[in-house]
């Protein structure tokens, strides 16, 4: 049995070096995943960094810090690595913010996160994310905005069961750039995000909450509250030491409250994947996903609509290089190569694109 | 010698069809509105044909790449009708797998074309062209056609007990309480396949979409006005099956038919000058193909395949306004195909196609709304009677392949340029300019992997 657990982590090793926001937008899982080991687990729980350690990573995109799309990421990466029962990393550019601050607001840049780690029978870890900047330059050099951000990130791994809880302890921008507006103030108040899983049976079952609210004063005062609560299953089927199954179930309701009126939006989304190693070099990996019957948005006004075109197949690939690792997405190209071909899905397999939203890993 | 062929019919499934998806069928020339699948090519697409074809192709999971597919009308940037294309495919992908004697499955976004195009039909004629500011670009069009089936579920169980047989009970659902809009699209696939015939019933058990809009059309002098539309799909079903003469090939055909009402709530058709198509009130519609053939496979150089099938297929539309608008189409297509494992890595295959009798007798499309007028004729072509031209079709694909991982595309469908914006019509995929692109090296791509 002990054996049997050795390789399968051996398995979860081989594939999870492999790791990227590109993997994990491929198979499926938005960002980060609440149930797969990946390199972006350490955003959702701190913990994680005791399980994957020695690596640099390198996000390639452009200098965006508010927009992280397909068709034009967001830079970013980081390093981590192991010290003693310790692990320790710095990431740079990563987005902590919850929700953007409108306007002309300044929103977070420059976001610097710290990571601590360490394994005493239980595994923990815990992120400090800090961002601060300020513009002296706006309306003849007499309005000042600024902004700053301070977050902090508690995870546990205790065999079977994991727990974390990400906290916004400040995230406040002050100043619009005008002379009249050098008292409005945008702030997030304490936001957070907590959740869980354990394994069962081969099975993840995890829970979320996530809660976020931005009040904005100007002339007026606008409030933004946004909540999230998550509950869902998932596992990966390991199927041979090459290939692995993913599938998961979550409910998902959304609630989004402005001066507009409160819209939710409730979803059942499965998604079945897989990710091959296909030959010594090459990793390729594909899901499709889609609301299961429940999916849909009510309206401020209370009417409802069911989420359109839920249906969507992502496709990614690792080029290995021993150590060094390249991922990216794939068939992310359209078939034209005119305005708006990256991002596009036309379901064409794209050589001079080879891949998109690329991530360099290399391992030590 | 039979176990022999068994295994050697085994070994060249496996070496070829396993290597399985829509764009593998169109390479060889599959020519269905909905790729359902094909009576004498080995493809597990063939489940949306025959379900029990699950029981042939299991313990696999796939991916076809797209996004929400080709918005139907070319009129308008949105719309919330859209069809499959092998320009614009649809996002789909299932699981299947085997489980003791039995086999189940789960596939999203297999949505039909069939039962788009006929809500495309049933659509408002006046929501086709709401915003209209130039009758002859129609340019300003902002489209308020009936929703489309979308986020469809289709769930397989089948066994097999010296008899292979399976069922496929599909459901796709959506409302949009904002346009007081509603869709419902329920049916079910059954099939049974012996050592030599193999027969199914896939029946409509329900298709309805409805909502209410308020519609404008400055161009045709519309004011604001709120619209209702309704498609309710009446009897549906398409039966068929195969018998095969072993050496001698295989003999197939179906039937098709699909029934439906329209309603439209538009008081101004006869103001427009019949400039948009359209009848106020409900208007009954049908659709009915008969498609009968024979189909023949060689096993050629110890794996490769060559294909050869002669079909006919006969296919009548009638939407009944006060003067019907009527569809009739005949044509008589010879297929040649071909699959050559090129590399351990690379399996290549195309065919050519071409009518040997070919015929259309159309009336009235103009009573259609503009956009189904539009689809209608891409397809089947415009008003008259006259023999069908340019039939002949060449269609090519490849398979990379790595183990039990395998990537499956059409080639040649890209042009040579390169220019022109993804939403304009001038996307270079879907062009057939007899170009092998390298950049865009397959189109219509799935990934497969049989575990």
């Amino acid at each position: 049995m002990k054996k049997t657990l050795v390789i399968a982590s051996l398995a979860v090793l081989s594939t999870s070096a492999f790791a990227s926001k590109a993997r994990m937008e491929a198979l499926g899982q938005g960002t980060v995943s609440r149930y797969m080991l990946d390199t972006r687990s350490v955003f959702l729980n701190p913990a994680m960094v005791n399980e994957q350690k020695n690596y640099i990573i390198t996000e390639w995109g452009t200098a965006n810090y508010d927009a992280d799309t397909d068709a034009a990421p967001r830079a970013e990466g980081g390093f981590f690595r192991e010290m003693g029962t310790f692990t320790y990393g710095l990431y740079l550019g990563n987005n902590d913010s919850r929700i953007a601050h409108t306007g002309t607001f300044l929103d977070q840049t420059n976001g610097l996160d710290l990571f601590l780690g360490g394994d005493m029978g239980v595994k923990w870890g815990a992120r400090v994310h800090y961002a601060n900047a300020k513009d002296e330059t706006n309306a003849t050099n007499t309005a000042t905005t600024k902004h700053n951000a301070f977050g902090l990130g508690l995870g546990a791994e205790m065999g079977d069961a994991e727990a974390y809880l990400n906290i916004d302890l400040a995230d406040k921008s002050t100043g619009n750039g005008t002379v009249v507006g050098q008292g409005y103030e945008s702030k997030m108040k304490p936001s957070y995000t907590v959740g869980g899983s354990y394994k069962f049976a081969g099975w993840s079952f995890f829970a979320e909450y996530d809660m976020a609210k931005l009040e904005e004063k100007t002339a007026t005062t606008a409030t933004t509250k946004d909540s999230t609560i998550l509950v869902g299953a998932g596992r990966v089927h390991e199927i041979n030491p090459t290939a692995r199954l993913i599938t998961d179930l979550s409910l998902s309701m959304n609630t989004n409250e402005t001066a507009a009126g409160k819209v939710k939006t409730n979803a059942l989304p499965a998604t079945l994947g897989m990710e091959v190693d296909a030959t010594s070099w090459l990793v390729l990996r594909g899901s499709v996903a889609q609301n299961i019957i429940y999916g849909e948005t009510k309206n401020a006004a209370g009417k409802k609509q069911t989420t359109p075109n839920s249906t969507t197949v992502n496709a990614g690939a690792t080029l290995n290089f021993g150590k060094l690792k390249v991922d990216g997405m794939i068939g992310n190209t359209g078939g034209a190569r005119g305005t708006g071909a990256v991002g596009t899905k036309t379901g064409a397999l794209t050589t001079d694109n080879l891949l998109t939203k690329v991530a360099v890993s290399y391992w030590f | 010698m039979k176990n022999l062929l068994m295994i050697g019919s085994a070994l060249l499934v496996l070496s070829s069809s396993a290597y399985a998806s829509q764009s593998r069928l169109l390479a060889l020339g599959m020519n269905e509105t909905d790729n359902e699948g094909s009576y004498y090519i080995s493809d597990s697409r063939n489940m949306f044909l025959n379900p029990a074809w699950i029981n042939v192709y299991h313990d696999y999971a796939i991916a076809e790449w797209g996004d929400f597919g080709s918005n139907a009308s070319v009129l308008s940037t949105t719309s919330a009708a859209t069809v499959n294309t092998t320009t614009a495919p649809k996002a789909q992908g299932g699981v299947f797998k085997k489980y003791g004697d039995f086999v189940y499955g789960l596939y999203f976004g297999n949505e039909s074309n069939t039962s788009s195009l006929l809500r495309i039909a049933g659509s408002s004629a006046v929501t086709t062209v709401n915003g209209i500011t130039n009758t002859t670009t129609f340019a300003g069009t902002s489209s308020k056609m009936l929703q489309t089936a979308d986020n469809q579920i289709d769930f397989f169980f089948g066994g097999d007990n010296g008899l292979k047989w399976a069922v496929n009970p599909t459901l796709a659902i959506g409302k949009d309480e904002a346009r007081n809009g509603k869709d419902s699209a329920a049916a079910l696939r059954v099939g049974v396949m012996a050592s030599n015939w193999d027969a199914h019933a896939n029946i409509s058990l329900r298709s309805k979409s409805v909502d209410t809009d308020t519609i404008t059309a400055p161009a045709l002098a519309v004011a604001s006005t709120a619209v209702t539309q309704e498609f309710k799909g009446k009897l549906g079903f398409h039966v068929g099956g195969s018998y095969s003469f072993g050496d001698s090939g295989k003999a197939f055909g179906y039937v098709k038919h699909y029934g439906w009402e329209q309603t439209d709530s538009f008081n101004g058709y006869g103001a427009l000058g019949g400039a948009i198509g359209g009848q106020n009130g409900t208007v009954k519609g049908d659709f009915t193909s008969y498609y009968l053939g024979w189909g023949k496979d060689w096993t050629v150089n110890g794996g490769d395949k060559l294909f050869t099938s002669l079909t006919a297929k006969k296919t009548d539309i009638n939407d009944k306004f006060t003067t019907k608008s009527e569809i009739r189409h005949l044509i008589i297509p010879l297929t040649l195909g071909y699959e050559a494992k090129a590399t351990d890595w690379l399996v290549l295959r195309g065919s050519v196609v071409q009518n040997l009798w070919g015929r259309r007798d159309n009336k009235n499309l103009g009573n259609l709304n503009v956009v189904a007028k539009n689809l209608i004729t891409n397809i089947y072509g415009g008003n008259g009677k006259t023999t069908i031209s340019n039939s002949t079709a060449v269609n090519a694909g490849a398979t990379l392949a790595f183990g039990n991982f395998s990537v499956d595309g059409l080639v040649g469908l890209s042009s040579s340029a390169r220019t022109g914006a993804q939403t304009a019509g001038t996307n270079q995929v879907g062009t057939n300019k007899g170009a092998l692109a390298f950049d865009n090296l397959e189109s219509a791509v799935a990934m497969t992997y049989k575990f």
